[in-house]
């Protein structure tokens, strides 16, 4: 088995574990495959996770950027889409200068919005974050779709082996991005390969950076070389020039594809002390820019939010009387519901806060897609553009289900168990009396009140002094979570008349 | 899915042992039924009017439940009638002998009489007969003027002169005695259709009863005031004995039956079905009717007990299908009427199938539509459905128990809509007055919604409930938010629990060793929502299942021994007497 088929086969693995994770809506693999998602650059690096990010460090020092031919989810689409535009033309590469001024531009724009933690920025070009929007977007939904048509044929079939799910669209800014990161990523893979690794990608940049000092390396060996050009013309790299016999190993991505074709034989991987007799010293050539003083990238809050307080609802009282009913059968229409508008986003428990949730998250969506009830959606503020947060329109956060907090790499939510999830208040319900079917349509609804886990709502006489005959809810804002079971099974159309707002830190209760 | 599901999984079934029976029959000469050479013709049994001398059909057509063009039945909401499939049915049924066609301004949204009068009005007018009724069932029509609005649109909807059969509709349901007052004594409406009986533009004068006894007594005491022609009454072998043990409020059919008998009214059978739940009877109940009788249809035999009663008039059936109505026309041509001995053999069907304690639904929709989007009937019937099919008996060991809970909620998807579903119920208790069943819809509703919601935690909860109890250290283990376990024997810690902590059996999963009919009434009292146990009596599964209590044990005994294993345990004899868990309780608790 060579290198190369290796590095393949590795790097497919990898590829299918991490899309998996976004794919699979049982999260049965969350826990055997997580961690190829917690083994990523940008999130470990986020989530502190120093052992990750020195044991990628050391990797990158020892064999070269592994990672990014491996196990960066977005390398491999590219080289997948670089594959199928070699089929069509055979040789295309040929030996390109390293744009580094624009690497380290991009570079310095991501360390930027890191520090001033506008992740949202700087979401949109890590690497990993990318791909796991693109799998969210629109692989889980195809995915989805798919099951669906199988799903309808199993219950033809009167088999449970497979239920249909939900598929919608998340967001049309998440879905818009991720369309366009993908289309151009694959834009240019098709024409250049890893062009968007070694320009624009800032873990590419770094990673490169440390694979100039690696031990291992592919080394032209001269004297065997006959300079056909072979290996420069199938590098995606474009960093091998073969005319002077040097590789710029701050771009080679150790596919070792040049190793394979090359017929003599001329290119070995070795560790760089381990010399031939008759060998150029490659170091000392490498025209590569060593961008230095890379190193402290941790993020700092600097708790830089605008708090945009709007705390107004629709006042909109749109449910119908109930009607007078004379014949029998029909179904009432469902009325479409509108998100509440909430002055604070809510985000999971375990995020411990929004400042918390908004220097940490890469906005991968991962939790997005592990969401068995629909509640993480994309963000549309401005402030956090991107990145998931919670509202209750499609379900409510299910009081045993801490997926989201299992899956997350980047430390945005942290782990948290099921006893304590129950006791985090994320928000809190806030009730609007106008709203409410109570008052609106004089019967007496007490569904919030049935729903909630925690007993936070009790009912209350409406007219104490009255015939206390209508009763309203109340919320005891010390027992709510925060969950949106409320919100969600509220009658009251378009907007619920009980709603949750985030709370900017979360309690206990 | 349509709307009876099950239902038509049987008759699929029975539709393609039918088709082999059909290949068979070259070969098996003549003794296989002719099954696709279409049914024998002129052989209904058919029933004398005493007043009119005129011979009804034992099988009437119920014209409430007409298919629609999306191939569902029309009153589900979203597609016309069928007409053309209408047609196809009235014709089939009239060419077999079918003669009385009973509808109402309020069936299939309305559009049933329409829709009835075209199919009908292509045959001569002598050969049918037409039943409809005022259904003034919302108050804004208990006016004299909407009330004869609403008569007058049916001879016109109808395209006739006359009515052969016309009723007073659903008398009893909603507010009872007034509200019956309201619709038919105050705005004068029945002095009105006694003069239309008089003037020949009604020929028979009835009523349709549910609910309300007093209703129904009142109206018989003044037989000879009113001399009805028919009454149109719920009949079949669940309701003859079990109707009040199924709904407190409902009466036995023996009653009704015997009450019109001695007066020498005809009756007129409604729902002989049960709206389906007897042509779908719990699996474990089908092979009792297939023992006895392999080639005849499950719901066969409820049509043969309706119409082995001699004052029976005719049997009303919303066919829907033309395998629905072929069956039927089969079972009638000519009726074989029921032995004394297959009559006990349905009591005691009728008596198994009370264990199993199901919603009497019976989807006539006329709780529908819920004004909050809920598909009620869809989630009564989906839960029925699971219980018929769930309780196999014996053991329910783990596998199939899980398996019983990911079918229930991935069937519940499947079947009513999530926002459709029993979590979106407001309470607002629209719906009930509308059952003739006298079910209590949001109470229902909200059971099942626990029930659902329970399902979904179980499914993670109930898993550290056994894994604690499996160690092997306790005697009962309860989950309830949080695990508790305990060690001593007996119910004694049960007791206790019941008493001082009512919180924690609440909706709570519980696992224990013994569970007879001492512990089975705790648990129903403390309103625990599923329980494993070791060893489980009959009489407390039994007790359990009543209480729509989910159950599973390793091994299911008649009673629980005493320790020493050499006579029944103390508190089986105690509660040997006690049928409820009330009672049980009682005992219990004055023993201490």
């Amino acid at each position: 088995m060579t290198l190369r088929r290796i590095r393949i086969i590795a790097a497919i693995l990898f590829f299918c574990a991490v899309t998996l994770l976004f794919l699979d809506f049982t999260s049965a693999t969350h826990a055997w495959l997580g961690w190829t998602a917690k083994v990523q650059f940008v999130p470990a690096l986020l989530a502190a996770n120093f052992a990750v990010v020195a044991g990628l460090v050391l990797l990158t020092l020892i064999f070269g950027r592994i990672y990014c031919s491996v196990v960066c989810p977005l390398g491999v689409l590219q080289d997948a889409f670089s594959r199928l535009a070699a089929r069509r033309r055979r040789n295309r590469f040929a030996y390109a200068k390293a744009l580094t001024k624009v690497r380290v531009l991009f570079l310095l724009l991501f360390v930027l919005a890191l520090a001033i933690g506008f992740l949202s920025a700087a979401a949109l070009i890590a690497p990993y974050s990318a791909y796991g929007r693109i799998a969210s977007n629109i692989f889980a939904s195809v995915w989805a779709a798919a099951n669906n048509v199988f799903a309808f044929f199993a219950e033809k079939a009167d088999s449970y082996a497979l239920y249909s799910v939900d598929v919608y669209f998340k967001g049309a800014g998440a879905f818009m991005i991720a369309l366009a990161t993908f289309l151009i990523v694959a834009f240019l893979a098709w024409r250049g390969g890893r062009t968007y690794c070694n320009t624009v990608c800032p873990v590419g940049t770094v990673l490169g950076f440390l694979a100039g000092y690696s031990i291992f390396r592919p080394f032209i060996d001269a004297s065997k070389c006959v300079s056909c050009g072979l290996c420069e013309k199938n590098c995606k790299a474009k960093c091998i020039n073969a005319g002077e016999h040097k590789i710029d190993y701050s771009r080679c991505v150790a596919c070792f594809d040049c190793i394979e074709k090359c017929k003599k034989g001329a290119i070995t991987y070795r560790p760089f002390f381990v010399r031939k007799a008759a060998e150029e010293k490659p170091r000392a050539s490498a025209d590569a820019a060593r961008p230095a003083g890379l190193r402290n990238l941790k993020a700092h809050s600097n708790g830089r939010r605008g708090f945009f307080a709007s705390a107004f609802f629709l006042a909109a009282s749109a449910v119908s009387k109930a009607q007078e009913m004379k014949l029998d059968g029909g179904l009432a229409p469902i009325k479409p519901r509108t998100p509440a508008k909430r002055s604070e986003r809510i985000v999971p428990p375990g995020a411990g806060s929004v400042a918390n949730f908004s220097d940490k998250c890469t906005a991968c969506h991962l939790c997005v897609s592990a969401c068995k009830t629909h509640v993480l959606t994309p963000s549309v503020r401005a402030e956090s553009f991107l990145q998931p947060e919670i509202s209750y329109e499609r379900g409510y956060c299910d009081i045993d289900c801490t997926e989201c907090s299992k899956v997350c790499p980047s430390g945005a939510i942290l782990p948290i168990s099921k006893a304590d999830k129950v006791s985090t208040q994320i928000g809190r319900a806030v009730w609007t009396a106008s709203l409410c079917v109570v008052n609106t349509d004089s019967i007496q609804c007490d569904n919030c009140f049935r729903q909630c886990p925690t007993g936070a709502i009790q009912m209350i006489e409406r007219d104490p002094k009255g015939d206390a005959k209508l009763k309203i809810p109340t919320v005891d804002e010390a027992r709510c979570i925060g969950c949106g079971a409320c919100e969600n099974l509220c009658p009251a159309r378009p907007v619920s008349a009980i709603h949750v707002e985030g709370c900017s830190v979360h309690g206990k209760i | 899915m349509s709307e009876f599901p099950k239902e038509l999984l049987n008759r699929r079934n029975f539709l393609k042992n039918m088709t082999v029976g059909a290949l068979a029959a070259p070969v098996m000469g003549g003794c296989s039924r002719k099954e696709n050479s279409g049914e024998p013709s002129g052989q209904m049994t058919m029933r004398v009017n005493p007043k009119t001398g005129q011979k009804v059909s034992l099988l009437g057509y119920g014209c409430m439940r007409w298919p629609s063009t999306d191939g569902r039945s029309a009153r589900e909401g979203v597609g016309e009638i069928d007409q053309a499939a209408v047609n196809e049915l009235v014709d089939y049924a009239i060419a077999h002998g079918v003669n009385y066609f009973d509808t109402s301004p309020a069936y299939c949204r309305g559009k049933s009489e329409h829709a009835t009068g075209l199919a009908l009005s292509r045959h001569p007018r002598d050969k049918y007969f037409i039943a409809t009724k005022l259904s003034n069932f919302a108050p804004a029509t208990w006016s004299r003027e909407a009330s004869l609005e609403i008569y007058r649109n049916s001879l016109k909807e109808l395209r006739v002169d006359y009515i052969d059969y016309m009723l007073l509709h659903g008398v009893g349901m909603g507010g009872g005695m007034d509200e019956f007052k309201s619709r038919y004594i105050n705005n004068g409406m029945l002095e009105f259709l006694l003069g239309e009986r008089e003037a020949g533009r009604i020929r028979n004068l009835g009523f349709s009863y549910h609910g309300d006894i007093r209703v129904f007594d009142y109206l018989l005491e003044k037989h000879g005031l009113y001399k009805w022609d028919f009454v149109q009454i719920q009949l079949n072998y669940l309701d003859w004995k079990h109707a009040k043990k199924i709904n407190e409020r409902n009466t036995d059919a023996e009653y009704l039956y015997a009450e019109l008998s001695k007066r020498d009214i005809p009756a007129v059978i409604m729902e002989p079905l049960l709206g389906g739940r007897l042509s779908s009877v719990p699996h474990t109940i089908v092979p009792y009717f297939k023992r006895r009788d392999p080639d005849s249809s499950i719901a066969s035999w409820a049509f043969r007990f309706a119409g082995s009663f001699p004052k029976v008039l005719t049997v009303l059936s919303g066919m829907v299908k033309m395998e629905h109505l072929r069956d039927n026309i089969r079972t009638y041509s000519p009726l074989r009427e029921l032995s004394a001995e297959e009559f006990g053999f349905l009591e005691n069907v009728a008596e198994e199938m009370m264990q199993f304690n199901t919603i009497p639904c019976n989807d006539c929709k006329y709780c529908m539509p819920c004004p909050y989007s809920l598909d009620i009937p869809a989630i009564l019937l989906h839960y029925n459905k699971c219980l018929n099919e769930r309780m196999v008996p014996d053991s329910v060991l783990d596998e199939n128990y899980k398996r019983a809970r990911r079918e229930y909620l991935i069937g519940y998807d499947r079947s009513v809509p999530k926002l459709r579903q029993a979590s979106q119920c407001t309470g607002c208790d629209q719906c009930s007055p509308h059952c003739p069943q006298r079910i209590d819809i949001p109470k229902e509703l909200r059971r099942i919604d626990g029930f659902v919601r329970n399902l979904r935690r179980q499914a993670a909860l109930m898993g550290d409930v056994r894994r604690k109890f499996d160690e092997g250290k306790y005697s009962c283990v309860i989950g309830n938010g949080v695990i508790r376990t305990f060690s001593d024997p007996g119910v004694d810690d049960l007791l206790r629990i019941y008493r001082d902590e009512p919180s924690l059996l609440k909706g709570a999963l519980v696992a224990d060793k013994v569970v007879g009919k001492a512990a089975a009434s705790i648990l129903i009292m403390g309103g625990v929502s599923e329980v494993y146990a070791d060893v489980l009596s009959r009489p407390a599964r039994a007790m359990l299942n009543r209480a729509r209590i989910i159950v599973s044990c390793k091994t299911l005994v008649n009673n629980i021994k005493n320790k020493k294993g050499t006579g029944l345990c103390p508190l089986e004899i105690k509660c040997k007497k006690a049928k409820t868990p009330e009672e049980c309780l009682k005992i219990l608790l004055g023993m201490r």
